[in-house]
C-alpha cells in the first residue's frame, strides 16, 4: 500500500488559506513557501514546514505536522488583522488532504517575532503562529 | 515498607531524572539538525588516479618507442582538462577540518589554486568555496569548542540543555540555544527562509521522552513494591 507524504498536507493548507476570499483580497504579495521573492508586495504571506514526525501503528500511519505561517506587511495593524484571518481560516478547520483523513488543525503558539529592516530602508512587521495539523492515512 | 508519600518522591524523582535524559536527547537532535555556516565546496578533492590500463597503455607506449629505436621522447601526459576525474563527493564533514588550523590549510591550497588560474592552468576543484575562503581568511566566525578554534558552528555549540529540576509536582528540563540570532534560524525573516532546528528536535524526540518517564515511573514504582496510577503530562 502506497502512503502520502506531507506534501498534500501543505497543499490543504494552502487551499484553505485561498480558500478566504477576504484573506485573498488583504494579501497582495499572495503566498509562498520558505522565503518570498525580493521584489514582492506588501503584505504577504509566507508558510514553512517545522517537522513532520510520523506515527505508525498495526493499520495505519499517522502525520503529526507542524507548520509556521507568517505575516509580513508595513504596519503592524495589518500584520495582526492578517494574521487573524489566517487564523480564521486554519483553526479548527477541516482540511482536504489528498490521501489522507484530515484530524486535527489547530493554532498550538504565536511566533515570537517581531519587526524588521527591509533592504530598502523600511520598518517590516513579521507575525505569525505555529499550526499543528494531524492527518490519518490506512497503510 | 514505605509510605505513600515517599513513593510519590521516588517516582517523580526518576521521573524527573529521565526528563533530563530526554532534554539531553532533544539537544542532541537539535545540534544534528542546526544549520552550519557552509564553507567547504559539494564536490570533494579532484586528485586524479590512473587506472591500471591507463598505466598499462603508457608503459606500452613507451616500451614500443624504445624497441622501434626513435631517440628518447618525453611522453606527454594526458590533457588536464579530460584526464581530471571527479573522485567522488565527499564534502568534508568532520570537526576536524573546521578547525582553524586544518581549514587554514585548505585556505593556502585554495589560494595556490586561485594563483594558478590566473596564470592560465585549467580550473580545478578546491575544497573551500570563495566564501569559505573569506570567513577562514577574515576570522570572523570563529568560535572555540572543547578548547580549539573552529570555522563555524556558534549556533549548533551553543545549544545546550539545562539540568532538570523539580518544584513540588512539576518537573521542567529546557533545551536552549542561547545564540544571538538562533530565532532568525528558527523562525526566519523576510530576508532569509526559516531553518528550524529546536521544534523539529522537540517533536521527533516527543515519544522516546514520554517512554522513558514510562520507563523510570513504573520502575521506580516496582522499587517501592506499590501499585500505582499516575498521569503523565509531556508539553514540549
Amino acid at each position: 500500500m502506497t502512503t502520502t507524504s506531507v506534501a498534500p498536507v501543505k497543499r490543504a493548507v494552502v487551499q484553505a488559506l485561498r480558500a478566504s476570499p477576504s484573506l485573498v483580497s488583504a494579501i497582495r504579495g499572495g503566498i509562498h513557501e520558505g522565503i518570498a521573492p525580493r521584489k514582492v508586495r506588501y503584505p504577504f504571506i509566507t508558510y514553512q514546514l517545522v517537522a513532520a514526525p510520523y506515527a505508525y501503528d498495526w493499520t495505519g500511519m499517522m502525520i503529526q505536522a507542524l507548520i509556521d505561517v507568517s505575516v509580513y506587511a508595513e504596519n503592524p495593524v495589518d500584520a495582526n488583522n492578517i494574521d487573524a484571518l489566517v487564523a480564521g481560516a486554519l483553526n479548527e478547520a477541516g482540511l482536504n488532504v489528498d490521501g489522507q483523513t484530515s484530524l486535527l488543525c489547530r493554532r498550538v503558539a504565536d511566533l515570537p517575532t517581531g519587526p524588521d529592516i527591509d533592504s530598502e530602508g523600511k520598518r517590516i512587521y513579521q507575525v505569525g503562529g505555529s499550526y499543528s495539523v494531524w492527518t490519518d492515512q490506512a497503510l | 515498607m514505605i509510605s505513600f508519600e515517599e513513593l510519590g518522591q521516588a517516582i517523580l524523582e526518576a521521573a524527573t531524572e529521565a526528563l533530563g535524559e530526554g532534554a539531553n536527547i532533544v539537544a542532541l537532535r537539535a545540534k544534528s539538525l542546526a544549520p552550519v555556516r557552509k564553507i567547504f565546496s559539494d564536490g570533494g578533492s579532484s586528485i586524479r588516479f590512473k587506472m591500471v590500463s591507463e598505466i598499462e597503455e603508457s608503459r606500452g607506449a613507451r616500451d614500443n618507442a624504445f624497441r622501434a629505436g626513435s631517440p628518447p621522447t618525453v611522453v606527454q601526459p594526458e590533457d588536464p582538462t579530460t584526464a581530471r576525474t571527479i573522485t567522488g563527493k565527499r564534502p568534508p564533514v568532520h570537526w576536524r577540518e573546521r578547525r582553524l588550523g586544518a581549514a587554514s590549510r585548505l585556505l593556502v591550497a585554495y589560494e595556490a589554486e586561485m594563483q594558478a588560474r590566473r596564470r592560465g592552468y585549467p580550473a580545478m576543484k578546491t575544497m573551500l568555496t570563495r566564501r569559505g575562503a573569506s570567513e577562514v581568511r577574515t576570522k570572523r566566525a570563529v568560535f572555540a569548542t572543547f578548547q580549539h578554534l573552529n570555522v563555524g558552528g556558534r549556533l549548533r555549540g551553543e545549544i545546550h540543555a539545562t539540568a532538570p529540576t523539580l518544584a513540588g509536582s512539576r518537573a521542567e528540563a529546557w533545551v536552549i540555544s542561547p545564540t544571538r540570532y538562533a530565532k532568525y534560524q528558527e523562525f526566519g525573516t523576510r530576508h532569509n527562509a526559516a531553518h528550524p532546528f529546536l521544534r523539529p528536535a522537540a517533536a521527533e524526540s516527543r515519544a522516546e521522552i514520554v517512554s522513558r518517564i514510562a520507563a523510570a515511573v513504573t520502575g521506580a514504582a516496582r522499587a517501592g513494591s506499590g501499585k500505582t496510577e499516575i498521569e503523565i503530562m509531556v508539553r514540549l
